[in-house]
């Protein structure tokens, strides 16, 4: 059976409630595409992915994007990814801003976007809509992922203070393991309702192995 | 005590993830007290007096650039997080 591995740790109930979950992923990019592709392979059940980018060669060390892809949307080449690795998974592409998408029915949004301004418009959207975000940011060799209430703490405006963007550098395994991260979070947070990351960011720095958490504010009542 | 969390690049260069001090004020208090005792956090602060590009200080969650800058006071109980946040996806 294709899920017998995982049903141990998430159950069969919790497998279900994959089965059944509808997931906003904002970014088809490093983090985004990554992490598609693990929701997939778990039986996330419904899919809205936005990304108005095509795929370039430059994508090609951090995703498994192919040769094949180069010039078509990220967002269809990830559906056609996603329609060879687990037909089980509704993916419904949007090639556009993440700006225009209605965020409303979802269980779960998840932050993969590469600029401040896109992610600060998400989480105000997110936070109006009563969702939770899960956060991923990379760069170099480094990145944190969080899992936090939009609604009670605005992450990404006490992360960058700056709007500027840059195009930075950075390795595979660093967007494979925050995607990886990302996955697991909605995974447990869906299947199980205890996203170990609830309420915390995970720090980590690839080139001295080094993890940490900080604790964000909890909501205020 | 205030408990200052260190990440990324900062815990290579001061060979600490973490540490806890006797001192209270602000954050510039604690920062200077972290020299004192050698670790060298000095370039963190610019002339200006903001805080090195590149770099955070969140003080319990929330960026002292919203707060009071390195004026923002720190108690014995919050936790003072630096770090380079990383903005790519």
């Amino acid at each position: 059976m294709r899920y017998s591995r995982q049903i141990p740790i998430v159950g069969e109930e919790g497998q279900r409630r994959l089965a059944g979950a509808r997931v906003f992923v904002a970014g088809a990019g490093g983090l985004g595409s990554n992490l598609v592709l693990h929701l997939s392979s778990a039986g996330l059940g419904h899919i809205v992915v936005a990304d108005h980018d095509v795929v370039t060669e430059s994508n090609l060390n951090r995703t498994f994007f192919r040769v094949s892809d180069l010039g078509v949307p990220k967002v269809e080449a990830l559906a056609r990814l996603v329609g060879e690795l687990n037909p089980e998974v509704e993916l419904e592409p949007l090639r556009m801003r993440v700006e225009e998408v209605d965020i409303g029915d979802f269980d779960l949004i998840f932050d993969c976007l590469d600029n401040v301004e896109s992610r600060l418009n998400l989480e105000s959207s997110a936070a109006d809509a009563g969702l939770d975000i899960v956060h991923g940011g990379i760069e170099g060799l480094r990145g944190q992922v969080a899992h936090y209430h939009p609604s009670s703490y605005r992450l990404i405006r006490e992360l960058f203070t700056s709007r500027s963007r840059a195009r930075n550098p950075v390795l595979g395994p660093t967007a494979m393991l925050a995607a990886s991260l990302m996955a697991l979070e909605g995974i447990l947070h869906i299947s199980q309702g205890r996203g170990p990351l609830l309420g915390k960011m995970l720090i980590f720095d690839l080139d001295t192995l080094s993890f940490g958490e900080v604790d964000l504010p909890e909501p205020e009542h | 005590m205030p408990k200052i969390l260190l990440f990324s690049t900062l815990r290579e260069k001061l060979g600490i993830k973490e540490l806890q001090l006797e001192v209270e004020g602000t954050v510039l208090d604690i920062l200077r007290e972290m020299e004192k005792i050698g670790y060298p956090v000095g370039d963190l602060v610019l002339k200006d007096g903001k805080v090195k590009r590149g770099f955070i200080i969140l003080v319990n969650g929330k960026n002292i650039v919203h707060l009071e800058g390195l004026s923002t006071r720190v108690g014995v109980a919050d936790k003072v997080a630096i770090f380079p946040p990383a903005g790519g996806g």
